[in-house]
């Protein structure tokens, strides 16, 4: 066992006084512990080594005092309108003003053992292939998270808010699950906000039942040395949406692998991403879209923007299965770098194995045109401003994507200020 | 207003510009003809600063000030203009945005006050009107699928809300049909004044048509080998240039005797 997976284990809780919760925890445990973390040596993990954070040590989970939580939280979010507003903070979810469908992990356990049971063993059976250690040892070890369960034909009209707070080097494992019935439609913005050389390692299970919608907005955000792990797992069926921005600004070490099962026909995905990075940070984004039934649609666009000795990676994939005939997929990565020492790796992935498709990707990796900052320069503008001026230009494309223009404007603003950073 | 003195200037190690010194007084239009590959475009970036344009010898002063000291965005602040042969196209990059930040960077540096939104954009809409300029085109990104004759005009535009005390138009009339071509003289002629000064870098005659220039000058061979009025420029659309290098060699053959 390695020395990361034995302090991890040691520090994280097992919640859940079910005897099937139990078993499945302790299954999973066995799982961990036969698997192991993953290493350079496995394909999507090459780019990302977890030496960094084996060298760290972890304080375990305490007690938070949740009104100062928060408020800190209700800081972040501003005068956004909100449907409801969830906090992450020590390990522990805390809701505020929450609207009724929506709860904590814990609560879920204790209050409703046969839902949790039924939540947990479905994502054991998806999870049946997966050798991701941080999968199972999420399961093992999750000590909350958030579960969101929408009933039929309801439209929430604001978003619901989470903010995941921690300032100090605690390591977590969260697993959300968050499941919109037909006809419904939700909008999550989540901001991850923590500091400290703290480790976060998130489970998201996501269910879209047919003709639902989710608008999904991720902030990372997190300070310097914080370390974030994460997996999502979204199940699509017939005409349902996701659209998906994931602003990944913040954190030394930050890895999320996205695996999209488009299952019925006409569902789409629109995933939106953004890379900053500078310094010594790390970005790792693995993104999969298995397109399993006819009529659906993908588009993955990423733009990625380093500096210093920062490292980021982009591997869109898109499998396209026999039958998917009038499936619609495409993938563009666009990258710029800053300076002579950061580095990108750009992989894009097509497997198509029906015969009516259309489908394209393209990935290009470049520098700050000298030729466009001149031409700004030339009209009176501060060098300083025109290279800031030309970057926002290449990342607006994503946040100007965001379909809630009071989301957009908010983001532009949070992206804008990690650009005034970076140069 | 300008003075070019002997002024040599190399491009990855080649000379381009081998002593060239001009003279722009106030309210003066100067026209810059000659042939292709003799400096006319070197010129104009030398002028507005551009990396890569080494001036190995010489000097240009600017309204009393050492113009080769500055930085581009020092030398737009001072007054100077370069409408480019090829407007550089900036995705991402909201043209009316751009144009704001560019004027109010220019008032700032002067110590006036900024430009709001409202008070910017009424200016702007007015001078893309004068210029028979679709005012969508500002809510475009900054040159990004525009056509040839959009871009030109673009151009134009950034000159009439800047208000430069010296325009360098590098061949402005290249790409341009002869009703935008009118258009975008119009534009210019209405900038002139007694205190503005433009030099007009062109291969053709009939854009002095429409820019009437007090001074016509032939670069050949990086240097200025003939100044004149305008006839001048009817004499080069007539004869071409070859009877320039005649003169000029026969002059060289002299001098080495």
């Amino acid at each position: 066992m390695s020395a990361l997976l034995d302090k991890l284990l040691s520090h994280s809780s097992t919640g859940g006084t079910g005897a099937v919760v139990q078993q499945m925890r302790q299954a999973a445990q066995k799982s961990v512990l036969q698997y192991g973390l993953p290493t350079i040596a496995d394909e999507r993990w090459k780019y990302t080594s977890l030496k960094l954070l084996e060298r760290r040590e972890y304080s375990k989970l305490g007690a938070v005092d949740k009104a100062t939580v928060i408020r800190s939280a209700e800081n972040i979010i501003g005068d956004s309108p909100s449907a409801g507003l969830v906090v992450f903070a020590g390990g522990h979810c805390l809701l505020s003003q929450a609207p009724e469908w929506a709860r904590s992990l814990v609560d879920v356990l204790s209050d409703d053992p046969e839902a949790a049971e039924q939540l947990l063993s479905a994502d054991e059976l998806v999870q049946a292939g997966s050798s991701d250690g941080f999968i199972w040892l999420n399961l093992a070890r999750a000590a909350d998270g958030l579960i969101i369960d929408i009933p039929p034909g309801v439209r929430v009209e604001q978003p619901l808010h989470i903010v995941y707070l921690d300032e100090d080097n605690l390591a977590w494992q969260l697993r959300h699950h968050w499941k919109i019935a037909a006809g419904s439609s939700l909008t999550i913005v989540e901001h991850l906000c923590c500091t400290g050389a703290g480790l976060g390692n998130i489970y998201r299970s996501i269910d879209l039942e047919s003709d639902s919608e989710l608008n999904w907005l991720t902030m990372q955000q997190a300070g310097n040395e914080f370390a974030l792990l994460q997996h999502n797992h979204l199940l699509q069926q017939q005409s349902s949406s996701c659209r998906q921005w994931n602003l990944d600004l913040g954190a030394r070490l930050s890895r999320q692998e996205t695996r999209v099962s488009l299952t019925e026909k006409q569902a789409n995905y629109h995933y939106g991403g953004l890379l900053l990075g500078q310094q010594r940070q790390h970005r790792d984004q693995q993104v999969l879209v298995m397109h399993d039934a006819a009529d659906c649609s993908s588009r993955q666009n990423y733009r990625s923007v380093l500096a210093g000795h920062a490292r980021g990676v982009v591997n869109t994939a898109a499998r396209v299965a026999a039958g998917a005939d009038g499936s619609d997929v495409q993938q563009n990565t666009a990258s710029m770098l800053l300076s002579n020492t950061a580095e990108m790796d750009a992989k894009p992935e097509l497997e198509i194995h029906a015969d009516e498709v259309v489908a394209s990707h393209g990935a290009t990796i470049g520098q700050l045109d000298e030729e466009a900052l001149f031409y700004l320069r030339s009209r009176g503008i501060d060098q300083g401003f025109a290279k800031q001026m030309l970057i926002a230009g290449f990342v607006n494309k994503i946040v100007t994507g965001i379909s809630d223009a009071k989301l957009a404007a908010y983001a532009q603003a949070q992206v804008q200020q990690q650009l005034e950073h970076l140069l | 207003m300008l003075k070019i003195d002997n002024l040599h200037v190399e491009v990855d190690g080649k000379k381009i510009l081998k002593g060239l010194s001009l003279t722009v007084e106030p309210g003066q239009v100067h026209a810059v003809m000659g042939p292709n590959g003799a400096g006319k475009s070197t010129l104009g970036n030398v002028l507005a600063g551009r990396d890569g344009f080494e001036v190995i010898e010489g000097s240009i002063e600017f309204l009393g000030q050492d113009l080769l000291t500055m930085g581009p965005d020092e030398r737009a602040i001072a007054g100077l203009f370069l409408a480019f042969q090829y407007p550089v196209a900036i995705p991402g990059v909201n043209n009316a945005y751009f144009l704001r930040t560019a004027l109010n960077a220019q008032r700032v540096a002067r110590g006036e006050p900024e430009l709001d939104a409202m008070g910017f954009l009424k200016m702007a809409r007015e001078q893309a009107g004068a210029l028979e300029m679709d005012d969508k085109l500002l809510q475009r990104a900054v040159n990004d699928g525009f056509s040839g004759g959009e871009k030109k005009r673009n151009e134009i535009l950034q000159m009439a809300m800047l208000q430069p005390r010296l325009a360098v138009l590098d061949e402005t009339d290249s790409g341009l049909d002869i009703d935008a071509l009118r258009i975008v003289s119009e534009g210019v002629n209405r900038l002139r004044d007694a205190q503005r000064s433009m030099i007009v870098i062109t291969h053709y005659q009939r854009l002095l048509d429409h820019i009437v220039p007090d001074l016509v000058h032939v670069l050949a061979d990086g240097r200025i080998v003939a100044s004149g009025d305008k006839s001048l420029a009817l004499k080069l659309e007539q004869e071409g240039y070859a009877w320039l290098r005649e003169a000029d060699l026969s002059e060289q053959t002299r001098m080495a005797s």
